[in-house]
């Protein structure tokens, strides 16, 4: 009998936002990005995990300190916030995102197809644009579909370099993975993103790890740290399903051969998963700063391994997207 | 007046001794790792302090009310887990070389949050 009057009082106890015009009730246990959803109203979003910036909304109302944390301050200041990290607060006016305040114009000029079903996409942005090599854009794709992808070039590259793999019911990465979209001008966010080499402990050992299209951020962030003159050893084990998803082995290669500190191991499942052969040769990890990028369940894994290998928790990065696409 | 726990184990410095040697006991526990597994480590992390801190009997805005909201989404969350945490604490604050009668004043405090965590 108290569980049934307890619920009843949940239920009474429904919040009520405002969201273009009109009101929606809410359930104060959910975020507003779900909420809205329930409602059927049509939200962009792709990690709900206060990740990949795509559900964006707006108030001026006060909000949740951790739904604006990895904001720039620009977008602060338009009262922007993200709504997976968000729950409803009572009478809260929420605005649809403006594309025109964090989406950019970019040219595709080029493509090239590589193996395992990955293109490696060349974008010149018009205008300024800075970022971190390893950091991710959002694109938006057809029907506004919005995905995130990590940059794989550097600044001196002059142009910036993604790693799409083609996913059989992916709208973006089909329509980007396409030989019609060289040429084609596109919608590009800023760089945003923690995943990044800082330049302030160029002997310090670095362990990066990589699945999949999860190599781009971590060629970035390899050809920065070399650019930058870090000095300590790098191992980069970069693991795919066969041999067809090693896509980059050979540029790879031609990086070991260039950069003295580099070492590059490449591995199929067939021998096992990449991450148990880097934590098998490297069991003890203190001092050591960890990349991590591609599978999220292989991210969250090797994370904790790698912190239990005594890598403190400050020098691990991890960059965990791959599978935003499929769950579209 | 007698210091306080919290000062006697050495305040926070004692707690951020502790918390890396208390989450990796977690961790590498199986019966239990599930419930601390996290991609976003640092803010479980985070968390380990304020129980530590909680333990230590030192200053925390943390309440019963708290305790209990925070496990109750904990699917499967038993007696045993409690204790094998438990256990892990009592053996962090051996590890530091706290004496035994602020270890056991430690594991009291510990304890009386046994029916908020397990939502009793």
């Amino acid at each position: 009998m108290e569980v049934i009057l307890s619920q009843q009082k949940n239920a009474d106890c429904q919040i009520t936002v405002h969201y273009e015009g009109t009101v929606v009730k809410c359930n104060p246990d959910k975020s507003v990005l779900d909420n809205l959803l329930d409602q059927s109203l049509a939200v962009n979003h792709s990690c709900k995990k206060g990740v990949c910036l795509t559900c964006l909304l707006k108030t001026d109302d006060k909000v949740d300190v951790k739904s604006r944390a990895p904001l720039k301050a620009t977008l602060i200041e338009q009262g922007y916030f993200l709504s997976c990290q968000q729950v409803p607060i009572e009478g809260m006016m929420i605005k649809s995102a403006q594309s025109t305040d964090f989406f950019q114009q970019a040219l595709v000029s080029n493509r090239i197809e590589k193996s395992g079903y990955v293109s490696q996409i060349f974008l010149k942005p018009y205008g300024d644009f800075s970022y971190k090599p390893g950091q991710f854009i959002n694109i938006k794709g057809p029907n506004d579909i919005v995905r995130s992808y990590s940059i794989a070039s550097i600044p001196s590259d002059n142009v910036i370099e993604i790693h799409v793999k083609e996913h059989q019911y992916g709208v973006v990465s089909r329509w980007l993975c396409s030989d019609k979209i060289i040429g084609q001008e596109i919608e590009i966010s800023a760089a945003n993103g923690e995943c990044f080499y800082l330049p302030d402990n160029q002997d310090q050992p670095m362990l990066m790890i990589g699945t999949g299209t999860g190599l781009a951020p971590l060629l970035g962030i390899l050809r920065d740290s070399q650019s930058q003159n870090h000095r300590g050893k790098i191992e980069l084990y970069f693991g795919a399903v066969d041999e067809a998803g090693l896509y980059l082995a050979d540029q790879l290669r031609d990086l070991e051969a260039e950069y003295i500190h580099l070492t590059v191991h490449f591995g199929t499942l067939k021998e096992g998963p990449i991450n148990d052969m880097a934590l098998k040769n490297h069991p003890n990890l203190k001092g050591w700063r960890v990349f991590l990028c591609g599978d999220p369940e292989m991210v969250k894994k090797t994370k904790t391994k790698a912190y239990l290998a005594d890598a403190a928790l400050s020098d691990i990065y991890a960059d965990a997207f791959d599978l935003a696409e499929i769950s579209s | 007046m007698s210091a306080s726990l919290f000062d006697r184990i050495g305040g926070n410095a004692a707690v951020d001794a502790a918390v890396d040697i208390f989450y990796k006991k977690v961790l590498s526990d199986d019966s239990i790792s599930r419930f601390f597994e996290t991609t976003d480590m640092d803010a479980q992390r985070e968390k380990q302090k304020k129980f530590l801190t909680v333990a230590f009997g030192g200053p925390n805005d943390y309440s019963g009310k708290d305790m209990r909201a925070a496990h109750a989404g904990l699917e499967g969350l038993n007696e045993a887990h409690f204790g094998a945490v438990a256990g892990h604490l009592q053996a962090t604050l051996e590890e530091l070389g706290v004496p035994a009668a602020e270890v056991g004043e430690a594991m009291a405090i510990a304890a009386s949050t046994h029916d908020d965590v397990l939502g009793l």
